[in-house]
């Protein structure tokens, strides 16, 4: 069982609750638990949060999020076209004081694995990239059967 | 005496989120249901700055929030830095309870497991009417 969706939109917070509960469902389809797909929704709510906050300044602009499962995990990119100013943000591995990085640091204990891409397209902006394993002992099995050599 | 504040407006596109404020004892207590994100945040912001108006502690009882992310958690330490540190947050759910735990809020804002030990503890019948504590 496999799958993929694009969506297209412009930055509105409205339309975020229709993603992340799209997302939440998607990890539930993929045979995740509600937990898993309570965290992915989450992680999923703060990257589109900081998008609208920080790539537009709170303003509309595009975004794009690619959603893709299997039946061990899944994997979602978010994209928009802002501005990144330096180096851009990163996924902070401590918690910082002060409120600027808490989103991003919980994006990075909510996923398996996340990481933020700049330039995200060849046309700029920034995409962030996360992905949570749904099933770990079939992953885990997948991976030792794989490091092993067995077909 | 209790208000109502409700984030979905005249559109029903938007996720609905309630905020019910109450005075019990010696506490303004608000009830937040529904979820909060940045579309309805600013039910939230406008209850939490009803609430810092009046010199009692603030209770904010979660039992009935099914979602919220960071943009609730600063509007609670925003109001909370505001108010003399006098606020509190009751009746997480599990979820909720692993994002606190996650950011360590707990050191911050004070968790009560029920809304009944938060009472207790935060404001307690006998306690003169209006003080704050240090």
């Amino acid at each position: 069982m496999r799958g993929n969706t694009t969506l297209r939109f412009r930055s509105d917070p409205v339309i975020f609750g229709a993603v992340r509960r799209l997302v939440s469902q998607t990890v539930i389809v993929a045979g995740g638990s509600r937990d898993d797909a309570w965290e992915l929704e989450l992680a999923t709510g703060e990257v589109l949060t900081n998008a609208y906050q920080h790539a537009y300044g709170k303003t509309p602009g595009p975004l794009q999020v690619d959603l893709r499962y299997d039946d061990q995990m899944v994997e979602i990119s978010i994209h928009d076209e802002g501005d990144v100013t330096g180096d851009g943000p990163s996924i902070p591995s401590t918690l910082a004081d002060g409120s600027n990085h808490r989103g991003l640091y919980l994006v990075g204990k909510l996923t398996d694995r996340a990481e933020i891409v700049h330039p995200g397209t060849p046309q700029g902006g920034t995409t962030v990239r996360m992905r949570k394993y749904v099933n770990k002992l079939r992953w885990l099995t997948s991976m030792l059967a794989s490091s092993q050599g067995v077909r | 005496m209790t208000s109502d504040a409700r984030g979905n407006g005249h559109d029903p596109r938007r996720a609905v989120l309630e905020c019910r404020t109450e005075v019990v004892s010696n506490c303004t207590v608000i009830h937040v249901s529904g979820e909060v994100d940045l579309a309805t945040i600013h039910v939230l912001i406008g209850a939490l700055d009803s609430a810092r108006a009046a010199p009692h502690p603030i209770l904010v009882d979660l039992a009935e929030t099914k979602y919220i992310d960071t943009t609730g958690i600063h509007a609670l330490l925003h109001a909370r830095e505001r108010h003399d540190n006098t606020l509190a947050v009751a009746a997480l759910a599990p979820t909720l309870k692993r994002i606190f735990d996650v950011l360590e809020i707990g050191r911050i804002i004070p968790v009560y497991d029920t809304l009944k030990a938060a009472l207790s503890t935060v404001c307690p019948p006998s306690a003169a009417s209006g003080a704050r504590r240090p």
